[in-house]
């Protein structure tokens, strides 16, 4: 079949055990718990996930080595709790290192992120808050078999909570990714809108060359980018399921001059239109995590996918919050967690202008 | 998973065509609505049966090739990628034929079958009428029983193709009593039959006679004119609908329009300047592509549970309102990209695309109107794919 859509049994297996695990283990509460309280608590989260193998879930070695499609599964599970928990930056930095050439000289530290006892994450925007992908100001200077960096990163997600931070650099005018451990950084925390233990991440240090983990094309950096992309549009996308979840539930529930607010027309096309942004972001991310998995040039693919679920989930979730009404408007209310959840996501998939240049120019003008 | 056309399957594709390029004439833009463009699609249709083409997606029993959905499926994305060449004759293909099979008599069978696969015969359909578009079953044209004949009264409208069909799939109502779902009867009925006439109704797409005011007074069928069993034609009529929501390709018309205008914007225009090179365009053009990109894939996905014996229903309609959306988007946002440019009928050297996407905007109109509006495919779409209680009142 040229066009088939269903996942291995495996996946499936996956797909089922996450949202069961997910449901159980990561409540709302959690997420809205991190608003005042941020990411401490979920430590102990992690690590329960981080027992099923999640947080080695696409390492290579010590962890499983998935792929693509398989983060999809665990991130969109995720997405429907808002879980504020660092599942997709941490599987693609430690991905990245797991298959980089110097793997071998840091097996200590792949082991530690697939166990669950370290967590890694990726620093890459810089001042200008960029989606396309000019070379980085932060630079790396290999000098007598130590790598020196300086630099600095902002909107760092988990930075809060991370104890490797996969850095983008510039090295001799080439792309390059260092590892950099916690101690050789500062992290300057500040409160956000997603929840996710953002920070400004500034260093000088000098490590050995073995944490220059790779120099190459812009390629290099953004293929880890676009990993951690398929991630946060299935994460974008659960969120947008669960809003629509709800709001369907709750059209059927309210009655509104004696009938069911779902039953006027106007509702229903607000739903049908949730469902029909939910459904094209679904199968584009789908598309591009295939092509991830199946060696193909993927670029296209995960801008075309970010740029969809990016603009789509937030129409979605505007339309759940105008038919909710003024109790989705409350803090108690799970609705709230969802919306945040996506407007921070949206802003991780990239400016929409960006991500449909790169289709734009796939199509040879 | 798995989501690519292999070799031969991309193999099959440029056969197609090939002979397209080969059969059609240099300008062609679409199927005429005119006897010249009746001749070309008689002709065509000739040309696919000879090939085996034409019936493809058949049972070997009648004279079909059994070719797998995907084959079907790349045959009717080059089929509508280039305006649909075979006429009507997709109708008689994708829903008449497969319900004369299932439904209709060995006679009937072996007289409208073979006809079909060769080419030779064309329908039109007779279901809207003045006051019955969107509310179908509500249709008042009456079937009445006189002994071994039907006697039918009434009107429809908004039909296409009736000038030159040489049949009339007619749904009409042959018990007044029955609740209005129950009361109705299809009917295949020669359009040569006294009492019928066709009044045509100019259309804003340009033509005179695309769709029609028909009469019916007095026309008189025999009883073995009637499909299927006496006021089962509501189901008859539906039954099919699932695979006619995808078996009209409009995703791939959207992309071979849009790869026209990606041709055209990144030519320079009179005064030198490049449309491609202007930002805002890049972002429209994208835009479409990437709606295309998921369209193609919705629809994908359907005819990959239909392979895979799933009935689809929400999911059917949605990858629809998708395809639909997106013809009509790339011929709006051609035309804002062109601006002038795109409204040159012809005459002036500034004649760019020679006025395809102001045709193609005319023509994509009533894509969200025509079988089944864009407000009834929402509605389904929220109450079988999101369980909401049905619109009241």
């Amino acid at each position: 079949m040229p066009f088939d859509f269903s996942l291995s049994d495996a996946q499936e297996l996956l797909a089922r055990e996450a949202i069961r695990v997910i449901d159980e283990l990561v409540p709302f509460a959690l997420a809205r718990q991190a608003t005042d309280h941020g990411l401490e608590r979920t430590r102990s989260v992690w690590q329960q996930l981080a027992r099923l193998g999640w947080a080695g879930l696409c390492l290579a070695g010590a962890g499983a080595g998935l792929g693509a499609t398989e983060l999809m599964l665990v991130a969109e599970a995720l997405g429907r709790r808002a879980a504020p928990l660092p599942f997709i930056w941490h599987n693609a930095a430690g991905r990245y290192l797991s298959g980089s050439p110097v793997a071998e000289r840091h097996r200590g530290i792949v082991h530690a992120l697939a166990e669950g006892t370290a967590i890694a994450t990726i620093a890459h925007w810089e001042a200008g808050d960029r989606s396309d992908l000019p070379l980085p100001v932060t630079q790396a200077k290999l000098e007598g078999g130590r790598v020196y960096v300086r630099g600095s990163k902002r909107f760092v997600p988990f930075a809060t909570l991370a104890d490797y931070f996969l850095t983008s650099v510039a090295v001799e005018g080439a792309y390059g990714l260092v590892l950099l451990p916690r101690e050789t950084v500062t992290v300057h925390p500040y409160p956000s809108t997603g929840r996710d233990g953002r920070a400004t991440v500034t260093f000088d240090t000098c490590l050995g060359a073995d944490f220059l983990l790779g120099t190459g094309e812009a390629g290099l950096i953004q293929d880890v980018l676009d990993f951690a992309r398929v991630g946060l549009c299935a994460y974008a996308t659960g969120a947008s399921q669960a809003a629509l979840d709800m709001t369907a539930t709750y059209a059927k529930d309210r009655v509104i001059f004696g009938r069911p607010l779902g039953s006027f027309q106007a509702v229903q096309h607000r739903c049908a239109d949730m469902l029909f942004d939910l459904e094209a972001g679904r199968v584009l991310t789908l598309e591009a995590a295939w092509q991830i998995d199946t060696g193909r040039p993927a670029h296209t693919a995960v801008a075309a996918a970010c740029a969809y679920v990016g603009a789509g989930a937030q129409r979605i979730l505007a339309h759940a919050h105008q038919i909710h009404g003024a109790i989705g408007f409350t803090f108690e209310h799970d609705l709230p967690l969802l919306s945040t959840a996506v407007k921070a996501t949206a802003a991780d998939l990239g400016r929409e202008d960006v991500n449909r240049e790169v289709v734009a120019a796939s199509l040879g003008i | 998973m798995h989501l690519a056309f292999d070799e031969e399957e991309n193999a099959f594709r440029e056969e197609i065509r090939s002979l397209l390029r080969k059969e059609l004439p240099p300008d062609w833009r679409g199927f005429l609505h005119s006897e010249e463009g009746f001749q070309i699609a008689r002709r065509f249709c000739r040309v696919l049966a000879e090939r085996g083409w034409l019936t493809m997606a058949w049972p070997r029993a009648y004279g079909g090739a059994e070719a797998s959905l995907w084959k079907q499926t790349i045959f009717r994305e080059e089929m509508w990628a280039n305006g649909e060449p075979r006429g009507p004759q997709y109708m008689s293909l994708n829903y008449i034929g497969p319900a004369i099979m299932k439904f209709g008599s060995e006679e009937q069978k072996r007289f409208f079958l073979p006809k079909i696969a060769a080419g030779e015969i064309q329908f039109c359909q007779g279901f809207s009428e003045p006051d019955a578009g969107t509310d179908l079953a509500s249709l008042k044209t009456r079937a009445i029983r006189d002994g071994e004949e039907y006697v039918i009264n009434g009107e429809k409208i908004w039909t296409s193709y009736a000038q030159h069909a040489d049949y009339c799939y007619l749904l009409a109502r042959t018990d007044p009593e029955a609740p209005k779902h129950r009361g109705l009867s299809l009917f295949l009925v020669p359009m040569t039959t006294p009492g019928i006439t066709v009044r045509p109704i100019r259309s804003m797409d340009g033509y005179t006679d695309h769709i029609n005011h028909v009469f019916f007074d007095n026309a008189r069928v025999p009883v073995t004119a009637r499909l299927g069993e006496e006021n089962h034609g509501w189901y008859i009529a539906t039954s099919s609908l699932n695979l006619e929501r995808i078996g009209v390709a409009r995703w791939a018309h959207a992309k071979h329009l849009l790869t026209r205008l990606v041709e055209i914007i990144g030519k320079p225009l009179p005064d030198g300047r490049r449309l491609a090179d202007e930002p805002w365009v890049r972002q429209k053009v994208a835009d479409l592509e990437i709606r295309y990109r998921a369209a193609r894939l919705l629809n994908y996905r359907v005819i990959a549970q239909i392979e895979r014996g799933e009935e689809p229903t929400w999911e059917a309609s949605l990858a629809r309102l998708h395809s639909v959306l997106l013809d009509q988007q790339v011929a709006a946002v051609a035309l804002e990209i062109l601006g002038h440019y795109g409204l040159v009928l012809g005459g002036d050297e500034a004649n760019i695309g020679g006025g395809l996407f102001e045709e193609m905007w005319r023509k994509s109109i009533p894509a969200t109107i025509a079988a089944g509006t864009l407000e009834i495919q929402k509605n389904l779409i929220a109450t079988r794919g999101l369980g909401l209680p049905r619109v009241q009142g």
